[in-house]
């Protein structure tokens, strides 16, 4: 069984190696990166949702992280290059709506198992 | 700067308004199902409050938009700097000339009228700048043709206020001096300066260090290229070292009354 | 607390997260360390150059006073002293070099509310435009004396703008702006609201973009002497004086 805690703890590593190295990428990829944690709040919502729910698979999950990441980095790519740079507002919009869509059925289901509902 | 074009923003709160009113009907529903009118009045106070301490951050924030100096660009920067290095350079100069009469004075204590000489032509001095003498000096003459009249006041106002950007110490347009206090209008279509009809070609003449003011006009985006994309509108500069301006006819104070040695 | 089953997967993608954050704080904190850094030392240049101003301004001021009273004297022993004061009056009141009080009027010009994305912020706010004409409609009613924000509006004032910022003389102008102008208050009122181009910032802005824009009718109004330098460098009398 996997915790909360767990989980938080994972985030705080991945902040923690990322401070220590101290890595950062060229200006003109700060969007990319953007869209990339949009993607992954998205992703990590989605497999607490699936998790709560029981459905969760490893496959389907980590398929749907990486395609969903590399879709968003090539409308990024595209709206760079036919002028259009506002068209990474597309991912933006979409993975903020999976977002709260995503913690809005959390809620519920966290609600369901400690009988708040 | 031009006047930029104002859209009333109605389609965008059009869809503000629709939106809110869909998000309200949900949100109501949701509060009729789970929540008791008690709890519902204490989170709307909450929520009420809190979006009145975001308008006034909000307003807080523009009113300091304009003039905080941490908004500007480096090139507005420079354009500041620009301006006020003149400026300083100017009253650096002045204060330095000042005090050397003042030490003149002092010693020639007895020769009063050296004093008041070197005071009368300081006086002078003011008064070819302010318009109650003529002037002339190096410049620029500008030659504007408007066969069609589409220049307007405002046109007229960004001329002035250009060429004293650039450094103009007297302007006169078609043999008439502008002055601080003067005003132009547009009546039928006729441009008029004080009251009195300018026809076109309009001959412009300012004076002051002439590739600067050449400059203030000829460069990029500025009152020539704008003018020159009016129909018929020709704008042509040309420097001279020696030009002149007339006298202006000074109004007497009417209204006013000097505050006498505010210093 | 909450318990999912173990799934390697979900902790990877949540520590995937945070590295990626992370990389996004690195980034733009490198960005705002580069940045700001030019633009604040063209600040603190611009501050140490206003400072400079003001002292040069105070200066010059009390360098005016003592001569003027010493000029004043002079011409006191030598008999010519009521024409040459008249004279010196008469020329640094058109000068605009004195203060001066009055009836006329106060128009207060100030930045509305920017509705927010999707539109243009500088609709909401006041242009160096909006002032130039404002100022030009109040010459064409009369006015004797002028003042933006206190900055005396001489023969040789400019009103201008970079970025944002208003300049008038040299002074940075910061919203709302106060035009106080000395002359017939009516007369005043009557030349902006007839101004096709100014009135609009009273009616159609004023009403549709929240734009703060007053005319008040006054008794009395004071108008502040220029405190610059005014002095020509290039003019000269066309007979050769001066």
């Amino acid at each position: 069984m996997l915790s909360l805690l767990a989980l938080l703890l994972a985030l705080a590593l991945g902040i923690l190696l990322g401070l220590l190295t101290n890595v950062s990428v060229p200006v003109g990829l700060l969007t990319y990166i953007g869209v990339a944690v949009l993607a992954a709040i998205d992703a990590c919502l989605g497999g607490v949702k699936a998790s709560l729910e029981r459905n969760f698979q490893d496959n389907a999950f980590i398929s749907g992280f990486i395609t969903n990441t590399l879709m968003a980095a090539f409308i990024v790519f595209v709206g760079d290059r036919i002028g259009v740079r506002e068209l990474y507002l597309a991912a933006v919009v979409a993975f903020g709506t999976r977002i709260f869509r995503h913690l809005g059925d959390v809620r519920r289901l966290l609600f369901d198992r400690w009988g708040w509902g | 700067m031009t006047t930029p074009e104002r859209i009333p923003p109605r389609d965008r709160l059009m869809h503000l308004r629709d939106e809110s009113v869909k998000a309200m009907r949900a949100s109501e529903q949701l509060v009729e199902r789970s929540f008791n009118e008690a709890r519902f009045m204490a989170s709307l106070a909450i929520g009420l409050a809190l979006v009145g301490f975001l308008l006034v951050a909000q307003m807080r924030g523009q009113a300091t938009f304009s003039s905080s100096l941490e908004r500007q660009s480096d090139q507005n920067l420079a354009i500041i700097i620009e301006q006020l290095t003149g400026e300083n350079n100017m009253l650096r100069s002045e204060v330095a000339r000042l005090q050397m009469r003042l030490l003149e004075a002092g010693q020639a204590s007895e020769d009063r009228t050296r004093v008041l000489n070197e005071a009368t032509r300081e006086l002078h001095s003011v008064a070819v700048i302010a318009g109650l003498e003529a002037a002339s000096g190096p410049g620029i003459a500008v030659t504007v043709e408007d066969p069609d009249h589409v220049l307007l006041a405002q046109d007229f106002v960004r001329l002035i206020n250009d060429l004293r950007s650039g450094g103009a110490e007297a302007i006169a347009i078609n043999h008439k001096r502008v002055s601080a206090t003067s005003g132009f209008e547009v009546s039928r279509g006729h441009p008029t300066l004080d009251g009195t009809v300018l026809a076109s070609p309009y001959e412009i003449v300012a004076l002051g260090q002439p590739g600067n003011l050449a400059q203030s006009l000829t460069m990029p985006g500025g009152l020539k290229s704008t003018w020159t994309t009016f129909p018929g509108v020709t704008v042509a500069v040309t420097e001279e070292n020696i030009l002149t301006v007339p006298a202006a006819d000074i109004r007497e104070f009417v209204a006013g009354t000097p505050v006498e040695d505010a210093q | 607390m909450f318990r999912v089953p173990y799934r390697p997967a979900l902790l990877a993608v949540f520590g995937v997260l945070g590295l990626l954050i992370a990389v996004a704080f690195n980034t733009t904190s490198r960005l705002a360390e580069a940045r700001p850094a030019r633009v604040s030392s063209l600040i603190d240049v611009v501050h140490s150059m206003e400072d400079q101003r003001d002292e040069l301004e105070d200066r010059l001021a009390d360098l005016r006073g003592e001569l003027g009273d010493l000029e004043r004297k002079a011409a006191d022993s030598t008999g010519v002293s009521a024409s040459f004061s008249r004279e010196l009056d008469r020329v640094r009141q058109t000068a605009g070099l004195s203060a001066v009080t009055g009836p006329g009027v106060e128009v207060v010009l100030g930045d509305g509310m920017d509705v927010g994305a999707g539109t243009d912020p500088n609709d909401y706010l006041i242009h160096d435009t909006d002032i130039a004409i404002v100022v030009n409609a109040l010459f064409v009613g009369g006015a004797e004396a002028l003042e933006v924000n206190g900055e005396r509006v001489v023969a040789t004032t400019p009103i201008r703008c970079a970025g944002t910022t208003v300049l008038v003389n040299s002074s940075r102008l910061g919203n709302p702006y106060v035009i106080k102008a000395i002359g017939d208050p009516v007369a005043l009122e009557r030349a902006i609201l007839e101004d096709d181009t100014a009135s609009l910032l009273f009616t159609v802005y004023k009403s549709q973009l929240g734009l703060q824009a007053n005319i008040t009718q006054m008794n009395e109004v004071s108008v502040s002497g220029y405190r610059g330098s005014m002095r020509p460098q290039y003019l000269r009398q066309p007979d050769g004086g001066a």
